[in-house]
């Protein structure tokens, strides 16, 4: 019994980073994705000690997350996504200094914002892949789409973004 | 460069202290919400074949069983008397095809040796002229029917023939002789209905001809 407590917490050590930028970039609130984190590693845990250790905890924390993300678009509606330009007026630079991407001098919330822009299909599934790190096949299981329409999304997802960066550059 | 975008956002992480924090709470929750589960591995798992259902009442399996009954005395009752319906049917008839391709099917399947499957075979030969003799009857014998009629009838005699032939070669002689007499008795019986398929038959391609030669002509 102690096993499943320990691996529980272990989980708790290597996955909680993922869940937290998971639920803030999908609700741009930092402080709500701090008490979401919390409230899926409960309901995971009510899970375990109900039923017993899940086969791929992972997919299973993000798919708790995920479901916990619906209800509060459900009850709030979807939290709105400040455009590029809005981020610009905020006193982002983009780099108009020779030699200087705008890229380097763009915080992480800027980085949100630039992958928040494009539709939402690909914006979701490129970061599951790119900052989550999860498998082809692990977003497939959390989405409940298939493999190859995930590598689709994935492949026209960073042609838009490529397109973006280009037309921004100018 | 795209790539640049993720690591970025990849520095979105909860701080230490959140972190640390996050920890306690859930070592804490563990505590009040210790663990329900029993491992059933070893425990013999009871099957559901063998538990009797709350709702289960003899009185509705025994209206269950009327109703299955029902519904096949009325599937017989509806397939046999389409069956038996379609003996008679004619051909142009809705149920023409049943009997062509279900009755007479299943005759020939019942018949068990070569000859009895001639026999059928000749049964069959015998009823397209029938029907050639019914249809002429009721004056719908047509260029149109005939053609058909007269095309089953011509590949029935052929089969006959082939299969007598082919009971001669195994030796049984008499049976092939039995055979043949049948058939020929039969086909005098009925030349004139034979005749007029032939008549019908002919009349069509002489139409058809004097088409094409009215239209070669424009």
């Amino acid at each position: 019994m102690k096993d499943l407590e320990k691996t529980f917490l272990d989980s708790y050590n290597t996955h909680s980073d993922q869940i937290f930028r998971f639920i803030f970039f999908k609700l741009n609130d930092r402080e709500k994705a701090k008490d979401f984190t919390q409230e899926v590693f409960m309901k995971t845990w009510v899970y375990i000690s109900k039923n017993g250790a899940v086969e791929n905890d992972k997919a299973f924390l993000y798919k708790i997350a995920n479901n916990l993300v619906i209800d509060e678009y459900r009850k709030k509606g979807r939290a709105s996504v400040r455009s590029l330009d809005e981020l610009m007026e905020d006193g982002q630079d983009f780099g108009e200094n020779p030699g200087e991407s705008w890229i380097d001098k763009m915080d992480g919330e800027g980085a949100l914002v630039l992958i928040k822009n494009l539709p939402e299909t690909y914006s979701e599934i490129l970061f599951m892949r790119y900052v989550e790190e999860l498998g082809v096949s692990e977003i497939a299981a959390i989405t409940g789409k298939s493999v190859n329409v995930i590598s689709v999304r994935i492949n026209r997802g960073i042609k838009r973004l490529k397109e973006i960066i280009k037309s921004k550059k100018i | 460069m795209d790539q640049e975008i993720f690591k970025k956002i990849k520095k979105e992480t909860l701080t230490e202290e959140e972190k640390t924090e996050g920890l306690l709470v859930l070592e804490n929750f563990i505590k009040t919400n210790p663990i329900e589960y029993v491992e059933t591995k070893n425990r013999p798992i009871k099957s559901p074949y063998l538990s009797k259902s709350p709702y289960f009442n003899m009185f509705f399996m025994r209206q269950k069983m009327f109703v299955s009954a029902g519904i096949a005395v009325l599937f017989i009752f509806i397939t046999g008397g389409t069956v038996f319906a379609a003996n008679s049917s004619l051909p142009g008839d809705i149920l023409y095809p049943v009997k062509i391709h279900l009755n007479e099917k299943v005759e020939s399947l019942v018949a068990v040796g070569a000859k009895a499957q001639t026999e059928v075979k000749i049964k069959h030969t015998i009823e397209r002229l029938k029907e050639a003799e019914e249809l002429s009857d009721q004056n719908k014998l047509d260029e149109n029917n005939a053609p058909e009629i007269e095309k089953n009838f011509s590949t029935r005699t052929k089969e006959v023939s082939q299969d007598v032939a082919k009971i001669k070669d195994s030796g049984d002689e008499k049976s092939a002789i039995e055979l043949n007499a049948g058939l020929k008795q039969f086909l005098d019986k009925h030349q004139e209905i034979i005749l007029k398929l032939g008549e019908k038959q002919e009349e069509k391609e002489q139409r058809n001809k004097s088409k094409e030669k009215s239209q070669g002509k424009n």
